[in-house]
């Protein structure tokens, strides 16, 4: 294999005890080879990135205005001119879908991101120091996994009151139990390993073992959830959206969007199908990219 | 009398279990002099371990206890040290190296990270000054190319070589207690000899003292001043390791001694000792040994004898009622 001669020979020179077949910079390649070997995750992770760049440079993408109606094309259906159709005041849905597409990715990346933040800080606490404060922690989780996940997000918008950022904040909660367990059970197996126990015998301080030693063997598990997650937080912002609880119905919100059309369902339904579509795609391609990182961050599959 | 460098006096640890406890190490007492080498023996789960482990206090993340007795390093009881006074004599004047050198070095970073961090902790050095430290260290502990080597990664590094590493750290703050549990088990025979000529060197060139813990009495007739033979969580016999291979008292020591193999001895069968360790969770009430014992007594089942000093020689106990007799006259009870 091609590949396989560059990796060998971009690594430094082997001295000739060196027993390890893969360096350190054989190892992101080796990665790399196991995700392209997953013809799915990679065409996942191609969407995924137009979906950046869509949402980076939205404004210059769009053919018209997202917001400007057009009183002459009223729930159109696609057309040369308009590739998705027009909505009910006539603005142009694929330019409110690529308007859309930074509102989904900043809310449901955002949210993740708290939850990962805070469900990992405690994991590594509850895994690492055990005892009660592992039992509060844990019991937390359950209390917040026995609700239905959209349930509680509705509960908590309920609570702080509609808008994108309190969204942020439910999808965020109910994300954080998730990854507190995840953390918890990677900490767990860490802190019996001898290296830890060695670390600590030359009197290293908890702090360091956790963020030196305990920390990074979490790394692969945290980025594997977050791209899993993804696709649920997409999930559950529509949907708050749909529901009236997240964005306005003026912003060119995906949910709000898939929410306003369901009125002209039986007239129009391309105002609800391209929405529709491009959520479901989206989802899809968070969760296959999240498994295609599974299996390539596992050492313990073969390339 | 001088003060010795560690004293273990009555140390007993406990393991919770299910609804009881079972007591791992049952009022273990020795001493350590500064530069002298102790070797504690026993088969595998007599308490050897737990007994190193206890001195530093890593039981934490087990669900071990110590419940009796103390630890006096220097003077100053270990066992009432907070975490913190304890934390900082971890590493600085107790160091400890583990008998599985593949697994005691964090497999993603480098050696020398894992070799400053100790060093910068302890003696308060710079990063820059504590990696000399470090490549210094490796030298000594004999790591060819020393400075390509605090550059990589463990898995680059045979057995052998980890065990230098993990030697190199323990050594790094000129710790003045040394345990070494088991550090030469999992390497191969050529290596063990290596590793042994190091630590004795190290040993000699920094005037430490050093326990040993092993099960291996070929490393004990090499290596140790001092000998304390451990069976179930207690001490069976302590004595000078001249002493202890050409006169054991304790039937435990003997039979440990016949069942090691001899060049230019005609036999067929190795000799063994019979039967198991009892199960920690349910000791006999008399002699622990007794059971496996040849010259066990109704006396030995029915009630434990206890390590008394032994006339004749200097620093030799015995635990066994066979040896009663040769006690020192009013001698102090251990």
């Amino acid at each position: 294999m091609s590949g396989n001669s560059i990796g060998m020979g971009a690594g430094a020179p082997l001295p000739a005890e060196a027993l390890a077949p893969e360096k350190s910079k054989g190892r992101a390649r080796a990665f790399f080879r196991k995700f392209c070997k997953q013809r799915l995750a990679l065409i996942a992770a191609c969407f995924i990135i137009l979906l950046f760049i869509v949402a980076a440079f939205g404004p210059f993408l769009t053919p018209y205005n997202p917001d400007t109606p057009d009183y002459d094309a009223l729930m159109k259906g696609p057309s040369a001119a308009h590739w998705a159709g027009t909505d009910e005041y006539g603005r142009d849905i694929l330019s409110r879908l690529i308007d859309g597409t930074r509102l989904t990715m900043a809310v449901s990346l955002s949210s993740v991101l708290i939850a990962a933040v805070f469900g990992t800080i405690l994991g590594l606490l509850s895994g690492f120091y055990g005892g009660w404060w592992d039992r509060l922690i844990m019991r937390g989780s359950d209390v917040l996994f026995s609700f239905p996940d959209l349930l509680l997000a509705i509960g908590i918008v309920a609570i702080l009151g509609p808008g994108l950022s309190n969204v942020v904040i439910a999808v965020a909660v109910f994300g954080i139990p998730s990854f507190a367990r995840i953390i918890r059970s990677v900490t767990l197996s860490a802190k019996q390993t001898l290296f830890v126990e060695a670390t600590r015998s030359m009197g290293a301080k908890n702090s360091r073992i956790i963020w030196r030693h305990i920390f990074p063997e979490t790394l692969s598990s945290i980025i594997v959830n977050v791209s899993m997650r993804i696709g649920g937080a997409i999930l559950a912002a529509a949907s708050l959206s749909f529901l009236g609880m997240g964005a306005k119905t003026t912003e060119p919100d995906w949910g709000a969007m898939l929410s306003m059309g369901r009125d002209y369902l039986s007239i129009a339904p391309h105002i609800v199908y391209f929405p529709g579509l491009t959520i479901f795609l989206a989802v899809l391609a968070f969760n296959l990219v999240g498994d295609g990182l599974r299996d390539a961050l596992d050492p313990k599959t073969k390339n | 009398m001088t003060q010795h460098l560690l004293e273990v006096e009555g140390l007993k640890t406990e393991f919770k279990r299910g609804g009881g406890s079972v007591t791992a190490v049952a009022g273990v007492d020795f001493h350590i002099r500064k530069g002298e080498v102790l070797g504690l023996v026993g088969e595998s789960g007599c308490g050897k371990s737990v007994t190193s482990l206890s001195i530093m206090r890593l039981l934490k993340d087990t669900p071990g206890k110590i419940t009796g007795g103390s630890v006096r390093f220097e003077g100053t009881d270990l066992t009432k040290l907070s975490e913190k006074d304890m934390r900082r004599a971890r590493g600085n004047d107790l160091a400890m190296i583990f008998q599985e050198p593949m697994t005691s070095l964090n497999p993603v970073l480098r050696i020398g990270l894992q070799l400053t961090e100790p060093i910068m902790l302890h003696l308060g050095y710079g990063r820059k000054k504590a990696r000399e430290h470090a490549i210094h260290m490796l030298k000594l502990v004999g790591i060819p190319r020393a400075e390509e080597v605090i550059d990589e990664y463990p898995h680059q590094l045979s057995g052998g070589m980890r065990q230098r590493v993990m030697i190199a750290m323990a050594m790094s703050c000129n710790p003045k207690l040394l345990i070494a549990d088991e550090p030469t088990t999992a390497l191969d025979v050529t290596i063990q000899a290596q590793i042994l000529d190091l630590m004795k060197r190290l040993k000699e060139e920094q005037e430490m003292g050093m326990l040993l813990i092993t099960h291996d009495l070929g490393v004990v007739a090499e290596m140790c001043d001092r000998v304390v033979v451990m069976y179930a969580g207690r001490v069976v016999e302590e004595a000078p390791v001249q002493e202890l291979f050409s006169n054991p008292k304790h039937p435990y020591t003997k039979g440990l001694i016949q069942s090691v193999p001899k060049l230019r001895q005609k036999v067929r069968r190795l000799e063994s000792i019979k039967g198991n360790v009892p199960d920690l969770s349910q000791m006999p009430p008399g002699c622990k040994f007794a059971a496996r014992c040849p010259f066990a007594m109704e006396k030995c089942v029915a009630s434990e004898p206890e390590l008394i000093p032994l006339a004749g020689a200097s620093e030799r106990k015995s635990r066994c009622w066979l040896t009663q007799d040769e006690a020192v006259e009013g001698g102090d009870r251990a």
